[in-house]
């Protein structure tokens, strides 16, 4: 009984690494330019298929494949913003944040018509050679895909941790969301600023989908499943922290395992939405009230 | 060095600068004074780029600035100490003045720059490693004018220097105003002290309700009777 | 045009009321117009909420969904059908209420995004208590006609346009409005903002009870959980925005083109209609806030809509970093 419930644990918390890694991106994005791209979870679902043809058609392990992914995604996540995004600086907060849900709905609704168009609704995953490989510990089953997916996005929060606080760049982006009109002030770029920063999003997305890909599998479909996992960690975890985010996931994760333990499998969605729901509702004043002195 | 040509700015539908003009010359402090919401911080915010004039002309340095980007203006050598703070709270000192310099990677002149930060502030220098948002108030301000030394302005705008802090503090700023400005900057200053503003002055606009309404050498102004009323509080 | 906007309107009505009495009217022609209903009425319930007090719910396929259920339940367990339709948007109704006092505390977007996931958690709960299909039994079947059908969604559509004209005109309607345009405002001249909120969410998800009803009365064979797929709601959503959003033809305009797209120039490539709707939106929403109305306003040059004002702040924060890479 009790290596049952470990070994859900140790599932959540493998799993739980990915939901905060997706969260990652968006909540980025979300604090740094004030809008909530709901197309996050569909850039999650492109990586996944690039990962997945870049397997299937040259037999680049999809570990070794993060290389040309993210970069791939950048570039996504590039001409999406000079594009799209952009414009919607110039609304005032409100406006914004409103308009970026609906850009972000009817972006998900092109993107996921064009990968049904392209790919079909099947379900597609990535098998490697070592896919059913797993390491004992302690009694306990752990996959080694799933397991080499927490280290990818444990290493992906520390780069991020060092590049905010380390470089130029990075504090120039922390600077520009805590106050842009400050950040212009100190000879701060803050046009281009957004611009690498929604990149960087989608270059996250693009990690987490290679590692789903591998690890689950990727469809047309999952693009809104990825985005409602990321705001509900995000939720949990507020903004402002990308390590409190990461750990965020991580809860997720076991909460979910366990109550499918406890529960039975079919709940284990509905725990989320429903701690999402009550974690909302104790915090109507959003997730930037108290952060900031507005 | 800085005109700025009968300008209007409104937020959204609603005017808030009508028509005001003023001048700052090279190695000039002037002052630009009026109650509040009279649009002071508005025209600063504007000549930075902050907000766009829908009318008018700035010239900066023989450069029409209006449509330019903020972080443009501030390479082109317009520095703001905001009145909002314009320091970030959750950074270092050290790295807010980092920041400051940003455009300037060139590595001497920042050492250089930040050195003289340090010697006209030098509790900024003790408190290097701190979070800004646990300096105090006097300490906040002071970092945002050093921040904004930084990137080696050659006007100064200053919002507010003195709000909320206590006179010693005053003094010692408008002191370090006076040493920054003899170093070649001019200094534009909006101030609620008028007292404090018209003494490091020499010539101040007074702006009422989104208008110039008066622009005079400090030491007239001081003697005016009206202003004693309306603001010095005789 | 405003001379003859109601004569058209009058014979635009009786052209429908009289359609399945005509030789000509097929069954594909009922059954389109029957889905347009469906959808002009679900987007124009989604549009009170939306358009007139400006809280975007994504959540309201939970309401299409719930007077849907009740309705076939109720229906196909023999209670008579005008009781199980009107249940269906009682249900749905009282959800409304249970759910709408917590939720309305959110603020913009997190009502968006927590009225989504209320919908996602019923559309799941939905699927695992009943997982199964929904067909109608022998007797149902074979005493099966489109023509009440027809004039039931009919029915429904006018009623709910008739009540949208009543409340934009009436007091509720202007508070609504008030509330729309600025809360905090609205909140200092006396309007009870939640009140107010309250009785849109009701009032929507009351037509949107209904509107479900309709479809279980009408669709012969579907699954239970099939009505709470958040396509309904975007479904109505996209259609109130291209069309219009906060205008009363708006939501019709967009259910016109919509079917028209999907369901008239059916092409071969099933997911086409959907990347359409996408851009468009999208365009909608940065260029054209008006939607499709508004395209034809500027085109007619009878009307006059003022695109939002971008704040002069936000402008220069946009034009921060014009020269770009």
């Amino acid at each position: 009984m009790v290596e049952t419930i470990a070994q859900n644990l140790i599932s959540g918390v493998l799993v739980g690494a990915l939901y905060g890694l997706a969260a990652l991106g968006l909540s980025l994005v979300f604090g740094v330019l004030k809008i909530l791209n709901v197309a996050h979870g569909e850039l999650i679902m492109i990586g996944g298929y690039a990962a997945f043809w870049i397997f299937n058609l040259y037999g680049i392990d999809p570990f070794l494949a993060l290389a040309l992914v993210m970069p791939l995604l950048f570039a996504a996540g590039w001409l999406l913003h000079i594009g799209l995004f952009r414009t919607l600086v110039q609304f005032d907060e409100e406006q914004r944040i409103k308009n970026s849900l609906l850009i972000g709905f009817g972006l998900t609704l092109v993107l996921q018509s064009l990968a049904i168009q392209f790919w079909t609704a099947d379900e597609r995953s990535i098998t490697t050679a070592y896919a059913t490989m797993s390491l004992s510990f302690l009694g306990l089953r752990l996959p080694v895909i799933r397991l080499a997916g927490l280290v990818i996005a444990l290493i992906a929060v520390v780069g991020l941790e060092l590049f905010l606080n380390r470089t130029y760049w990075g504090k120039a982006i922390r600077a520009t969301a805590e106050n842009w009109q400050t950040a212009a002030l100190s000879g701060i770029n803050v046009q281009n600023t957004y611009l690498l920063t929604f990149s960087l999003g989608a270059a996250l997305a693009g990690v987490a989908g290679t590692l789903i890909s591998v690890g689950f599998s990727v469809s047309p479909a999952i693009g809104l499943q990825w985005t409602l996992k990321a705001l509900i960690v995000i939720v949990l975890a507020g903004l402002g922290s990308m390590i409190g985010t990461f750990l965020g996931g991580i809860l997720l994760g076991v909460t979910e395992s366990l109550s499918a333990y406890f529960f039975g499998g079919q709940y284990r969605e509905l725990v989320g939405l429903i701690i999402f729901l009550i974690v909302l509702s104790a915090r109507p004043q959003g997730l930037f009230g108290g952060r900031q002195s507005e | 060095m800085l005109q700025v040509k009968n300008i209007a700015v409104s937020y959204g539908d609603l005017p808030v600068l009508w028509d005001v003009s003023l001048e700052v010359g090279q190695q000039a402090i002037v002052a630009l004074l009026g109650p509040n919401g009279a649009g002071k911080s508005t025209t600063l915010k504007t000549i930075m780029g902050l907000l766009r004039p829908s009318q008018g002309e700035i010239i900066f340095m023989g450069q029409p600035i209006n449509r330019t980007p903020t972080q443009q203006i501030v390479n082109m050598g317009l520095g703001l100490a905001p009145e909002w703070g314009g320091v970030f709270a959750s950074l270092t000192v050290l790295e807010n003045l980092e920041l400051g310099a940003f455009p300037r990677a060139a590595r001497p002149q920042k050492k250089e720059r930040l050195n003289w930060v340090y010697d006209i502030f030098p509790i900024l220098a003790s408190r290097q490693t701190q979070k800004a948002g646990t300096l105090s108030g006097g300490e906040r301000q002071m970092l945002a004018i050093g921040r904004a030394l930084m990137s080696q302005p050659k006007l100064l705008m200053l919002d507010e220097p003195s709000l909320g802090l206590a006179p010693l503090i005053v003094e010692n700023i408008f002191e370090v105003i006076k040493r920054i400005s003899e170093n070649e900057v001019s200094i534009l200053i909006v101030e609620q002290n008028v007292h404090l503003a018209l003494e490091i002055a020499e010539q101040a606009y007074i702006i009422e309700t989104g208008r110039i309404v008066q622009h005079d050498a400090s030491a007239k102004l001081l003697r005016d009777q009206r202003i004693k009323e309306a603001y010095v509080g005789i | 045009m405003n001379r003859l906007k109601w004569p058209l309107i009058v014979i635009l009505l009786a052209a429908l009321l009289l359609l399945p009495q005509l030789p000509w009217s097929s069954n594909k022609t009922l059954t389109i117009l029957i889905q347009l209903f469906i959808v002009a009425a679900l987007a124009s319930s989604w549009n009170i909420l939306a358009g007139y007090a400006g809280q975007v719910n994504l959540g309201h396929a939970a309401f299409f969904g719930l007077g849907s259920l009740i309705t076939r339940l109720l229906w196909l367990n023999d209670y008579p059908f005008i009781l199980s339709f009107l249940a269906g948007g009682a249900v749905a109704t009282i959800f409304a209420l249970i759910v709408g006092a917590p939720a309305l505390r959110l603020r913009g977007i997190y009502f968006a995004i927590g009225t989504l996931a209320l919908a996602q958690a019923l559309h799941l709960t939905v699927g695992n208590i009943l997982p199964g299909n929904s067909a109608l039994p022998g007797p149902k079947l074979a005493g099966y006609d489109l023509v009440p059908r027809y004039y039931l969604a009919l029915g429904l559509l006018i009623v709910i346009v008739v009540t949208s004209v009543w409340l934009i005109h009436s007091r509720l309607g202007l508070g609504m409005l008030a509330v729309r345009e600025d809360e905090a405002a609205a909140q200092s001249i006396g309007v009870n903002v939640f009140r107010h909120k309250l009785t849109a969410f009701v009032i929507s998800a009351f037509f949107a009870g209904l509107t479900g009803s309709v479809f279980a009365y009408f669709h012969v064979s579907y699954y239970y959980q099939f009505t709470f797929t958040p396509i309904w709601t975007f479904d109505a959503v996209l259609v109130t925005f291209i069309g219009g959003i906060g205008a009363i033809t708006g939501p019709l305009a967009g259910a016109i083109f919509f079917v028209l797209v999907r369901d008239v120039l059916a092409t071969n490539l099933t997911n086409f209609h959907l990347i359409i709707f996408g851009l468009l939106f999208i365009l909608v929403v940065l260029i054209l806030p008006g939607g499709l109305l508004e395209l034809w306003d500027r085109v007619t040059r009878l009307g006059k809509t003022t695109p939002p004002q971008p704040s002069t702040e936000a402008a220069a924060e946009m034009k921060g970093g014009g020269e770009m890479v």
